[in-house]
Protein backbone atom coordinates (compact mmCIF):
# COMPACT_ATOMS: atom_id res chain seq x y z
CA UNK A 1 0.00 0.00 0.00
CA UNK A 2 3.07 2.57 1.02
CA UNK A 3 4.12 1.84 -2.73
CA UNK A 4 0.71 3.06 -4.08
CA UNK A 5 0.74 5.97 -1.65
CA UNK A 6 4.06 6.72 -2.82
CA UNK A 7 2.70 6.72 -6.70
CA UNK A 8 -0.01 9.02 -5.82
CA UNK A 9 1.93 11.61 -3.58
CA UNK A 10 4.30 12.07 -7.17
CA UNK A 11 1.30 12.33 -9.15
CA UNK A 12 -0.29 15.11 -6.48
CA UNK A 13 3.38 16.94 -6.77
CA UNK A 14 3.39 16.54 -10.69
CA UNK A 15 -0.14 18.54 -10.18
CA UNK A 16 -2.91 15.63 -10.51
CA UNK A 17 -5.20 17.04 -7.89
CA UNK A 18 -7.12 13.97 -8.40
CA UNK A 19 -4.09 11.57 -7.21
CA UNK A 20 -4.89 13.77 -3.91
CA UNK A 21 -8.16 11.82 -3.88
CA UNK A 22 -7.22 8.68 -3.66
CA UNK A 23 -4.91 9.68 -0.88
CA UNK A 24 -7.58 11.25 1.45
CA UNK A 25 -9.71 8.13 0.94
CA UNK A 26 -7.29 5.83 1.94
CA UNK A 27 -6.25 7.52 5.08
CA UNK A 28 -9.47 9.58 6.36
CA UNK A 29 -11.13 7.20 9.20
CA UNK A 30 -7.42 7.00 10.85
CA UNK A 31 -6.86 10.38 10.97
CA UNK A 32 -10.42 11.39 11.67
CA UNK A 33 -10.04 8.48 14.32
CA UNK A 34 -6.72 10.88 16.12
CA UNK A 35 -8.35 14.23 15.90
CA UNK A 36 -11.79 12.41 17.34
CA UNK A 37 -10.11 11.01 20.52
CA UNK A 38 -7.81 13.90 21.02
CA UNK A 39 -10.93 16.53 20.78
CA UNK A 40 -13.51 14.59 21.39
CA UNK A 41 -16.39 16.79 19.46
CA UNK A 42 -17.38 15.05 16.04
CA UNK A 43 -17.91 18.14 14.67
CA UNK A 44 -14.66 19.85 15.66
CA UNK A 45 -12.70 16.56 14.63
CA UNK A 46 -14.16 16.54 11.07
CA UNK A 47 -13.38 20.56 10.66
CA UNK A 48 -9.85 19.71 11.73
CA UNK A 49 -9.48 16.52 9.78
CA UNK A 50 -10.16 18.14 6.85
CA UNK A 51 -7.79 20.62 8.00
CA UNK A 52 -4.98 18.29 8.19
CA UNK A 53 -5.48 16.99 4.54
CA UNK A 54 -5.55 20.17 2.98
CA UNK A 55 -2.54 21.30 4.90
CA UNK A 56 -1.39 18.07 4.06
CA UNK A 57 -1.70 19.00 0.01
CA UNK A 58 -0.73 22.50 0.16
CA UNK A 59 2.71 21.21 1.68
CA UNK A 60 2.95 18.10 -0.51
CA UNK A 61 6.65 19.52 -1.95
CA UNK A 62 8.04 19.64 1.69
CA UNK A 63 7.12 15.81 1.65
CA UNK A 64 10.11 13.80 1.54
CA UNK A 65 9.24 10.51 -0.31
CA UNK A 66 11.85 8.80 1.23
CA UNK A 67 9.98 8.90 4.57
CA UNK A 68 6.73 7.72 5.77
CA UNK A 69 3.82 9.66 4.66
CA UNK A 70 1.51 8.30 7.10
CA UNK A 71 4.11 9.64 9.55
CA UNK A 72 4.05 13.02 8.08
CA UNK A 73 0.16 12.98 7.68
CA UNK A 74 -0.14 12.09 11.62
CA UNK A 75 1.97 14.27 12.25
CA UNK A 76 -0.17 17.53 11.06
CA UNK A 77 -3.08 15.90 12.26
CA UNK A 78 -2.19 15.96 15.61
CA UNK A 79 -0.19 19.36 15.64
CA UNK A 80 -3.65 20.40 14.44
CA UNK A 81 -5.07 18.64 17.60
CA UNK A 82 -2.58 20.34 20.35
CA UNK A 83 -2.84 23.65 18.93
CA UNK A 84 -6.63 23.68 18.98
CA UNK A 85 -6.73 22.10 22.36
CA UNK A 86 -4.32 25.03 23.46
CA UNK A 87 -6.64 27.73 22.49
CA UNK A 88 -9.11 26.65 24.40
CA UNK A 89 -9.10 28.32 27.82
CA UNK A 90 -7.39 25.96 30.27
CA UNK A 91 -11.37 24.54 31.65
CA UNK A 92 -10.43 22.89 28.90
CA UNK A 93 -10.32 19.72 31.01
CA UNK A 94 -13.85 19.95 32.10
CA UNK A 95 -15.21 20.91 29.25
CA UNK A 96 -13.57 17.73 27.41
CA UNK A 97 -15.11 15.59 29.57
CA UNK A 98 -18.42 17.16 28.71
CA UNK A 99 -17.77 17.09 25.11
CA UNK A 100 -17.03 13.14 25.35
CA UNK A 101 -20.63 12.86 26.21
CA UNK A 102 -21.53 13.70 22.86
CA UNK A 103 -19.53 10.84 21.78
CA UNK A 104 -22.07 8.91 24.78
CA UNK A 105 -25.02 10.27 22.89
CA UNK A 106 -23.64 9.92 19.30
CA UNK A 107 -23.78 6.36 20.27
CA UNK A 108 -26.29 5.97 22.32
CA UNK A 109 -28.90 7.31 19.86
CA UNK A 110 -27.41 4.84 16.96
CA UNK A 111 -28.62 2.54 19.66
CA UNK A 112 -32.18 4.00 20.08
CA UNK A 113 -33.03 4.71 16.34
CA UNK A 114 -32.01 1.39 14.92
CA UNK A 115 -33.07 -1.32 17.42
CA UNK A 116 -30.26 -2.75 17.93
CA UNK A 117 -29.25 -6.41 19.24
CA UNK A 118 -28.31 -6.17 22.89
CA UNK A 119 -24.79 -7.36 22.24
CA UNK A 120 -24.65 -4.18 19.99
CA UNK A 121 -26.03 -1.53 22.16
CA UNK A 122 -23.42 -2.78 24.90
CA UNK A 123 -20.52 -2.43 22.78
CA UNK A 124 -21.82 0.53 21.90
CA UNK A 125 -21.87 1.79 25.49
CA UNK A 126 -18.24 0.05 26.27
CA UNK A 127 -17.17 1.99 23.54
CA UNK A 128 -18.29 5.37 24.65
CA UNK A 129 -17.13 4.55 27.65
CA UNK A 130 -13.44 4.01 26.40
CA UNK A 131 -13.80 7.13 24.32
CA UNK A 132 -14.53 8.83 27.61
CA UNK A 133 -12.14 8.22 29.62
CA UNK A 134 -9.58 7.86 26.53
CA UNK A 135 -10.83 12.23 26.74
CA UNK A 136 -10.59 12.52 30.19
CA UNK A 137 -6.42 11.98 30.36
CA UNK A 138 -5.05 15.30 30.08
CA UNK A 139 -3.44 15.74 25.93
CA UNK A 140 -0.42 14.80 26.31
CA UNK A 141 -1.16 11.36 27.43
CA UNK A 142 -3.99 10.94 25.78
CA UNK A 143 -1.68 12.01 22.04
CA UNK A 144 0.78 8.42 22.45
CA UNK A 145 -2.33 6.38 23.93
CA UNK A 146 -4.43 6.76 20.77
CA UNK A 147 -1.73 6.47 18.71
CA UNK A 148 -0.51 3.32 20.10
CA UNK A 149 -3.34 1.56 18.88
CA UNK A 150 -3.75 3.20 15.65
CA UNK A 151 -1.91 1.46 12.55
CA UNK A 152 0.48 -0.59 14.24
CA UNK A 153 2.66 2.21 14.59
CA UNK A 154 6.16 1.55 16.74
CA UNK A 155 6.93 3.39 19.93
CA UNK A 156 9.67 4.92 17.42
CA UNK A 157 7.30 5.91 14.84
CA UNK A 158 5.05 7.63 17.91
CA UNK A 159 8.12 9.80 18.75
CA UNK A 160 8.38 10.91 15.38
CA UNK A 161 5.05 12.20 14.70
CA UNK A 162 5.06 13.69 17.96
CA UNK A 163 8.37 14.87 18.39
CA UNK A 164 9.30 13.42 21.57
CA UNK A 165 12.27 11.34 22.39
CA UNK A 166 11.73 7.40 22.62
CA UNK A 167 12.26 7.30 26.41
CA UNK A 168 9.27 10.13 27.00
CA UNK A 169 6.88 7.98 24.62
CA UNK A 170 7.04 5.07 26.89
CA UNK A 171 6.87 6.82 30.45
CA UNK A 172 3.67 8.83 29.12
CA UNK A 173 2.27 5.24 27.94
CA UNK A 174 3.25 3.63 31.23
CA UNK A 175 1.53 6.59 33.28
CA UNK A 176 -1.22 6.88 30.68
CA UNK A 177 -2.16 3.00 30.74
CA UNK A 178 -1.97 3.45 34.50
CA UNK A 179 -4.48 5.93 34.66
CA UNK A 180 -6.82 4.21 32.08
CA UNK A 181 -6.47 0.87 34.14
CA UNK A 182 -8.15 2.86 37.06
CA UNK A 183 -11.05 3.84 35.09
CA UNK A 184 -11.53 0.67 33.29
CA UNK A 185 -11.20 -1.74 35.76
CA UNK A 186 -14.45 -1.82 36.06
CA UNK A 187 -16.15 -1.75 32.75
CA UNK B 1 11.36 -8.61 42.93
CA UNK B 2 9.47 -5.77 44.96
CA UNK B 3 6.03 -5.07 43.66
CA UNK B 4 7.11 -1.57 42.38
CA UNK B 5 9.42 -3.37 40.12
CA UNK B 6 7.32 -5.60 39.06
CA UNK B 7 4.92 -2.97 38.16
CA UNK B 8 7.31 -1.02 36.17
CA UNK B 9 8.42 -4.43 34.69
CA UNK B 10 4.65 -5.20 33.62
CA UNK B 11 4.53 -2.04 31.25
CA UNK B 12 7.97 -2.75 29.58
CA UNK B 13 6.28 -6.33 28.96
CA UNK B 14 3.36 -4.86 27.59
CA UNK B 15 5.67 -2.61 25.45
CA UNK B 16 7.50 -5.62 23.84
CA UNK B 17 10.62 -4.40 25.68
CA UNK B 18 11.05 -6.91 28.50
CA UNK B 19 14.27 -9.78 27.78
CA UNK B 20 13.69 -13.54 28.23
CA UNK B 21 15.11 -13.36 31.64
CA UNK B 22 12.75 -10.26 32.64
CA UNK B 23 9.50 -12.48 31.39
CA UNK B 24 10.48 -15.10 33.38
CA UNK B 25 11.22 -13.21 36.54
CA UNK B 26 8.20 -11.11 36.28
CA UNK B 27 5.98 -14.27 35.80
CA UNK B 28 7.43 -15.66 38.86
CA UNK B 29 6.41 -12.64 40.82
CA UNK B 30 3.16 -12.67 39.11
CA UNK B 31 2.54 -16.11 40.43
CA UNK B 32 3.74 -15.72 44.00
CA UNK B 33 1.46 -12.00 44.43
CA UNK B 34 -2.02 -11.71 44.01
CA UNK B 35 -1.82 -8.12 43.72
CA UNK B 36 0.56 -7.75 41.01
CA UNK B 37 -1.81 -10.65 39.17
CA UNK B 38 -4.46 -8.42 39.61
CA UNK B 39 -3.03 -5.21 38.33
CA UNK B 40 -1.37 -6.81 35.64
CA UNK B 41 -4.68 -8.72 34.50
CA UNK B 42 -6.54 -5.12 34.85
CA UNK B 43 -3.66 -3.66 32.30
CA UNK B 44 -4.06 -6.55 30.19
CA UNK B 45 -7.63 -5.58 29.60
CA UNK B 46 -7.39 -2.09 29.31
CA UNK B 47 -5.18 -2.88 26.41
CA UNK B 48 -7.67 -4.90 25.13
CA UNK B 49 -10.25 -2.39 25.22
CA UNK B 50 -7.97 0.11 23.83
CA UNK B 51 -6.88 -2.20 20.79
CA UNK B 52 -10.22 -3.01 19.99
CA UNK B 53 -11.48 0.96 20.00
CA UNK B 54 -8.82 1.77 17.28
CA UNK B 55 -11.02 -0.18 14.44
CA UNK B 56 -14.39 1.19 15.78
CA UNK B 57 -14.08 4.88 14.25
CA UNK B 58 -15.13 6.36 10.29
CA UNK B 59 -14.68 9.47 9.09
CA UNK B 60 -17.89 10.98 8.69
CA UNK B 61 -19.77 10.60 5.04
CA UNK B 62 -18.41 12.24 2.23
CA UNK B 63 -15.51 13.36 4.10
CA UNK B 64 -13.34 13.01 1.03
CA UNK B 65 -15.45 15.31 -1.37
CA UNK B 66 -15.54 17.46 1.26
CA UNK B 67 -11.27 18.00 1.51
CA UNK B 68 -11.20 17.88 -2.30
CA UNK B 69 -13.90 20.66 -2.83
CA UNK B 70 -12.11 23.19 -0.59
CA UNK B 71 -8.49 22.44 -1.76
CA UNK B 72 -7.14 25.16 -3.84
CA UNK B 73 -7.55 25.45 -7.68
CA UNK B 74 -4.85 23.69 -9.47
CA UNK B 75 -2.85 25.89 -11.74
CA UNK B 76 -2.19 23.19 -13.90
CA UNK B 77 -3.44 21.48 -17.10
CA UNK B 78 -4.87 17.71 -15.19
CA UNK B 79 -8.18 18.85 -13.67
CA UNK B 80 -10.15 17.56 -11.04
CA UNK B 81 -13.27 17.38 -12.91
CA UNK B 82 -16.90 16.50 -10.56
Amino acid sequence: MENIIKHHIKNVKKGDQAAFEEIVSFYQNKVYHIVFRMIGDTYEAQDIAQEAFIRAYTNIHSFDENRKFSTWLYRIATNLSIDRLRKKKPDYHLDAEVKGTEGLDMYSQLAADQALPEEEVQNMELQSNIHKEILSLPPKYRGVIVLRFLDDLSLAEIGEILDLPLGTVKTRIHRGRELLRKKLRHV
Amino acid sequence: MNCEESQKLMHQYLDGDASEEEAQLLREHLHACPDCQQHYQELKQTESLLSGAAYELSAPAAFTDSVMAKLPKEKKRVGYMR
